[in-house]
């Protein structure tokens, strides 16, 4: 037998090690620009920036956003995640796809559809709806509908997690209302938690709908002296600083509600168990549960119906932006998966290191991505880095860092259902760690991993925010084309880009299905 | 007879508790000695010790020659101690067949395609699985299945056999069936043996020494016979009421 390249012992720390050191380039070194440049910046400058009423109005009104529409999330996804996760509706299955379905979207897009629908010229619209859409109370409303699914499918799954016995238990003893509030509903907190703390940070981030629809956010400031009128960085990175300290919370809050218990919270029932049965509100409830899931498609058909003639012009202003999108979030993705594995693996086995990582990759996932835009700019502009700087890879490591914490939760959850015993197992066989992941880990939990990579890869494909800051000229994304054109461009033709990123995502989502259930098959 | 494993003052603390206290013990080469205890006695956790998939908070373990633990220290990993464990929940990898269940440790051990190949035959002909080397483990019964198990322990003629109640759950026909198996493979094997059960009627049937754990204390180590006259054990009292064994 030839001699190891490296003691086998040391296989898991080293890989550790390296998967560690590839998420600190993406998502720590940025951050840590960010904050050497505060340090080096005029304090005065800083003092005077932070000082401003503006700002800190803005600061509020941005939390208000977050705050109502978590709540909002939660009042439909909570029903709606116990109704088509357990309840007894008729095709809840089908309901669920279509009301996750938008949340591969990004939601400007559907702020667009609705405005199609409500707008002064929409298809429902008056000035009355008008006035209501661009308001704070429209844009909540708008982000709650399209936030919504991270609740119920947290929920949802959640709640088929929770051991069957436990269920049936409960269902003997007490009857399907009080199973359903008293015992499904608490086991189900870590995943109502964490579902509320995404959307808080994805509404914190948002930067398309406010700015579409007129409401003034924290976000926008920053975004404004990066890449708008009033470009001025060192105010930006001034700026960035109570976003860093709202994270920090954000983080230390997703340690507190869900930490390591998520991942086995977020697990798939081993035997099914029949679903709850609702007796004569059966029919009442399978109507409002439809109407809740598909709601948030109404805007995606006004955006089909608005655009019309804009298809046949469409091959004129797509340019290459539908391959930038697909090559960026192709690269993000696949470098995700490659850290989430061994970082994944650690988290959900408690090994050394872990853990840390992964409250790095989530820190970088709650930080809004207009700071993390920011802290790109800074780690990355450098004549060292030029020829990733002034390429699509930027993008690529923009979405990495904003979108790890998704691949990396994921493999984490996937690694946490298999009992350990199977790898205990290869390992007293003699197995080293990388014949352990290679021969049995990998292809035991390969559709799990399929589903990390492709939950990833859509997240990436519908983002905005981080890489509006930061794509090079001719290399922008298709969600930046139609953001940049949303204002001016010809509605038809801004409607029709806008359903082609609704088939990209489709696409996507569909392609990695079907090779995921033929891997099942 | 030289020790095959030899334990040093072991103890293993879990929040405060000690799990296992102060714990020596040798088993020689080619004996098979069986753990007994009730449920959070601390026997799977002296397994887990042993394969280096726990580590001790104080104490040492040796197997064969080797210090594979030390001092809240594992100094030879689970992967190069050369033992094999069988679970209790079996651990069969379910994408391989039965075949790759038996071959993977092997290939990690570097043994050749050939010898390979004659080793699981015989050993799946030892265990009457010849037929089967082709399934997957969910095509098999349950039976099968705890062959397949004890059969890839085997197959990589450890320096001992760590076996972690794999009986539990079964019917008394297939566990009695099943236990007269592995008496004979360990026999024909000459294979050092570490049993964990809760069960005497087990213990009995696989012959050999038994060793006591209550709550983490090793409380006796003898004979079977030398057991039920330790009238201060609450395990040999439940051992002289039930006629069977």
């Amino acid at each position: 037998m030839g001699r190891a390249l490296v003691p086998r012992r040391l296989e898991q720390p080293l890989l550790l090690g390296a998967a560690g050191a590839l998420l600190t380039m993406v998502a720590l070194v940025p951050l840590l620009a960010l904050a050497g440049e505060a340090f080096a910046a005029n304090l005065a400058g800083v003092a005077r920036t932070l000082g401003a009423a503006r700002t800190w109005e803005l600061f509020g009104s941005s939390l208000a956003l977050a705050a109502s529409v978590t709540v909002l999330a939660l009042l439909v996804g909570l029903p709606l995640g116990l109704l088509l996760g357990r309840a007894d509706v008729s095709g809840r299955n089908t309901a669920l796809w279509l009301h996750a379905f938008p949340l591969f979207l990004p939601p400007f897009l559907l702020a667009l559809g609705w405005f199609h629908v409500f707008g002064r010229t929409g298809v429902l619209g008056n000035a009355g709806t008008a006035a209501a859409l661009f308001s704070p109370i429209g844009a909540a409303i708008v982000l709650a509908l399209a936030l919504a699914p991270v609740v119920t499918l947290l929920v949802a799954v959640a709640l088929q997690a929770v051991d069957p016995s436990l269920e049936e238990a409960a269902l003997i003893a007490g009857g399907p209302w009080r199973t359903a509030t008293r015992i499904l509903l608490p086991l189900s907190r870590p995943a109502v938690a964490l579902g509320a703390l995404v959307v808080f940070s994805l509404v914190f981030s948002e930067l398309g709908v406010p700015m579409f629809l007129r409401v003034g956010v924290y976000p926008a400031m920053v975004f404004a002296r990066l890449g708008g009128v009033d470009y001025a960085p060192g105010e930006a990175v001034a700026l960035s600083l109570p976003l860093v300290a709202v994270s920090t919370v954000l983080l230390l809050a997703e340690r507190r509600a869900a930490g390591r218990r998520s991942f086995a919270a977020l697990g798939l029932r081993t035997r099914e168990v029949p679903a709850l049965a609702l007796g004569r509100w059966r029919g009442a409830a399978t109507g409002a549960a439809w109407a809740l899931a598909v709601l948030p498609l109404a805007p995606v058909a006004a955006l089909a119906w608005r655009a019309g003639t804009g298809f046949r012009e469409l091959p004129r202003w797509l340019g290459a932006s539908p391959v930038n999108s697909l090559v960026s979030t192709l690269a993000a993705a696949t470098f995700t998966l490659l850290v989430a594995v061994p970082v994944g693996h650690a988290a959900a086995r408690g090994l050394r290191g872990g853990a840390g990582l992964d409250a790095l990759a989530v820190l970088a996932f709650l930080t809004p991505a207009s700071v993390l835009g920011a802290g790109l700019i800074g780690a990355w502009n450098r004549p060292a880095t030029e020829a990733v700087y002034a390429s699509l890879a930027v993008v690529a490591v923009a979405l990495a860092a904003r979108y790890a914490a998704i691949g990396l939760r994921t493999a984490a959850v996937v690694f946490a259902q298999s009992p350990p015993h199977l790898e205990e197992a290869a390992a007293v066989s003699g197995a080293g760690f990388l014949r352990r992941l290679g021969r049995i880990l990998i292809p035991i939990h390969a559709r799990g991993l399929g589903a990390a990579w492709l939950l990833t890869a859509l997240f990436c494909l519908r983002d905005l925010e981080a890489a509006v800051l930061i794509y090079p000229a001719g290399s922008e994304p298709l969600t930046v084309r139609i953001f940049t054109l949303e204002a001016n461009g010809p509605p038809a033709v801004v409607a029709a880009l806008a359903c082609s990123q609704v088939a990209l995502s489709a696409g996507v989502l569909a392609l990695g299905a079907l090779a995921l259930l033929r891997r099942r098959a | 007879m030289s020790a095959a494993i030899k334990i040093r003052g072991v103890t293993v603390r879990r929040r405060e508790a000690e799990v296992l206290a102060d714990v020596s013990l040798e088993v020689a080469a080619g004996e098979v000695l069986s753990v007994l205890g009730h449920s959070g006695s601390g026997k799977t956790t002296l397994l887990r010790v042993i394969a280096g998939l726990t580590r001790p908070d104080r104490g040492s373990v040796r197997v064969g020659d080797r210090m594979v633990s030390l001092d809240g220290a594992i100094a030879v990993p689970p992967e190069d101690r050369g033992v094999a464990v069988v679970f209790q929940d079996l651990a069969l990898w379910p994408h391989l067949t039965v075949n790759g269940n038996l071959a993977f440790g092997l290939e990690a051990r570097g043994v050749g395609r050939e010898e390979r190949e004659a080793r699981i035959a015989a050993m799946l002909g030892m265990v009457g699985l010849s037929g089967r080397a082709g399934r997957h483990p969910a095509e098999l019964s349950g039976g099968e299945r705890q062959r397949v198990a004890i059969a890839r322990a085997l197959v990589l003629r450890p320096a001992a056999v760590l076996l972690d109640e794999p009986l539990a759950n079964l019917d008394l026909g297939l566990k009695r069936e099943l236990l007269a198996l592995f008496r004979e493979l360990l026999g024909e094997e000459g294979a050092t043996a570490v049993h964990v059960t809760h069960d005497p009627g087990d213990a009995a049937a696989l012959g050999g020494r038994v060793a006591v754990l209550e709550r983490g204390r090793l409380v006796h180590v003898g004979s079977l016979e030398e057991l039920r006259t330790r009238k201060d054990l609450a395990l040999a009292r439940e051992l002289n009421r039930d006629r069977s064994v």
